[in-house]
């Protein structure tokens, strides 16, 4: 496609800094701000499933971290709900890629709910109530940003697919 | 069967090496949880967090920078006439606010001759910073900004940030050249406080909305009223005396229910201002560099140290 090539860590290092700065991106203190995807469970969801034999537990869980340091909250939410996530994937993604895109969506937004109750549940802890609005609307926006996400991700990353 | 395959996928062995993939994500998941439980009960993580500040606000500063952008050219592109009205208007709100200093000087020395009448401590004026805010927390359970100025300005923890209308928030995490600020909507924040009119004293508590706070164990013969102002009381040791913080809004008294249900708007606009004040109450880098270099660290630490726990 392209004659440059950032090579697969590259690609890795590029997507996750830019989920990174879309998930700090300002939306302010309002209603806009409870509609962020989860753009760093996306990203990792989708380098689990495409790139299996690449991507263990520990990079979702690693990239986690570093969104709990980068967001302020409590430290390890993020990769606590990641890494359960991760497991699951791991454990499905045979399944989950053969799926039609519609289906795919549709566990992607339960991955996502599953990663929101567990993220939420634990910054909790620090004292901030959460409204249940606040893990449905991202959970649904993520679910609907994952089919355009793919189509992007798919023209740089169709290389490193493992040659089932 | 019994040899190379045990339940995994049969396409190809992926996780041979190593413990296996649930034996790794349960240490992950534990580890999180151990980390997430040591965050939120204990102080261990302080010095590090302290240090992630500087390390962080690059990226909000990056998202940031678009807007600042925009906000360039729209300085650049503005009319002459614009800008000349502009100073006019601000010419003449100079001038009304002048006056209204003036007037200030002379209550202000009466109330230091009253209190000195009094016994009581002088009313000092707080010297304060100007920051600007470079970032916003993105999660909207919590509350919290990211402002321009750190340690190498004078911040320490617990310092107290207002703006043009009221109070703002504390700063809670301090880096070297930026800090992180609880605002006082935030629903672990609370922040004691006493009605302007009658010195009734009352807590304050964030709900988590920029838009409404609300009043703690308000019994129902406590005098409170539509529109009344309320002001920090100082009393938390934390907040300086005197800055508003928020307005009854309304109040509904259930007889059902043990306390009344008090809601406020809070004074100072905590989703719109960009600019806000560091208020310094004690002793400053700058005021101690003179004393002593070598434990200015040190004295620093002090008040904050002294403080109460975080109300």
């Amino acid at each position: 496609m392209t004659g440059f090539s950032l090579g697969y860590g590259g690609l890795l290092f590029v997507t996750y800094l830019i989920a990174l700065l879309l998930s700090v991106f300002p939306l302010g203190l309002g209603t806009l701000s409870w509609m962020r995807p989860e753009f760093v469970c996306l990203l990792s969801i989708y380098w689990l499933l495409y790139t299996p034999h690449k991507v263990g537990i520990a990079l979702p869980w690693a990239m986690g971290f570093v969104q709990d340091i980068v967001e302020g909250g409590v430290w390890g939410a993020h990769a606590f709900a990641m890494a359960i996530v991760a497991y699951i994937v791991l454990l499905s993604y045979q399944r989950l890629v053969s799926y039609s895109r519609v289906q795919q969506m549709m566990w992607v937004l339960i991955l996502i709910g599953v990663h929101q109750i567990f993220f939420n549940w634990l910054q909790g802890l620090m004292g901030n109530s959460v409204p249940v609005s606040l893990i449905l609307l991202p959970t649904i926006m993520s679910g609907l940003c994952w089919p355009v996400m793919v189509l992007i991700l798919r023209r740089f990353s169709m290389k490193y697919r493992p040659a089932l | 069967m019994a040899n190379g395959y045990c339940g995994g996928p049969l396409i190809k062995p992926i996780f041979t090496q190593g413990p296996s993939l649930g034996a790794r994500a349960i240490a992950l998941t534990l580890t999180a949880l151990l980390v997430a439980v040591i965050f939120s009960f204990t102080d261990w993580f302080d010095r590090i967090s302290d240090r992630a500040v500087d390390i962080i606000s690059p990226l909000y500063w990056t998202t940031n920078s678009p807007s600042e952008i925009e906000q360039w050219g729209k300085n650049r592109l503005r009319d002459k006439s614009a800008i000349l009205e502009e100073n006019e208007s601000l010419q003449t709100e100079l001038l009304i606010l002048r006056r209204k200093l003036q007037k200030m000087a002379s209550v202000e020395a009466e109330n230091t001759r009253l209190r000195q009448l009094l016994n009581s401590v002088d009313n000092l004026d707080d010297r304060v910073v100007v920051a600007e805010l470079i970032g916003v927390f993105p999660d909207p359970a919590v509350h919290k900004v990211i402002i321009n100025r750190g340690k190498e300005n004078g911040v320490y923890k617990g310092q107290a940030v207002v703006d043009a209308h009221g109070l703002v928030g504390q700063v809670v995490r301090v880096g070297s050249f930026s800090s992180e600020v609880l605002l006082i909507s935030d629903s672990s924040h609370a922040i004691p406080v006493q009605i302007d009119r009658n010195g009734v004293r009352l807590v304050v508590e964030g709900l988590g909305s920029v838009h409404e706070m609300a009043l703690r164990h308000v019994s129902s013969t406590v005098d409170v009223q539509e529109g009344d102002l309320l002001v920090s009381s100082g009393l938390g040791q934390r907040f300086p005396y005197g800055y508003p913080v928020a307005k009854v809004e309304s109040i509904v008294q259930d007889p059902g229910k043990p306390f009344l249900h008090v809601k406020l708007r809070p004074m100072a606009q905590l989703n719109r201002n960009r600019h806000v004040l560091l208020v310094f109450e004690h002793p400053t880098l700058d005021d101690l560099k003179g004393r002593s270099i070598e434990n200015s660290d040190q004295k620093i630490e002090l008040p904050s140290q002294t403080q109460g726990e975080n109300l």
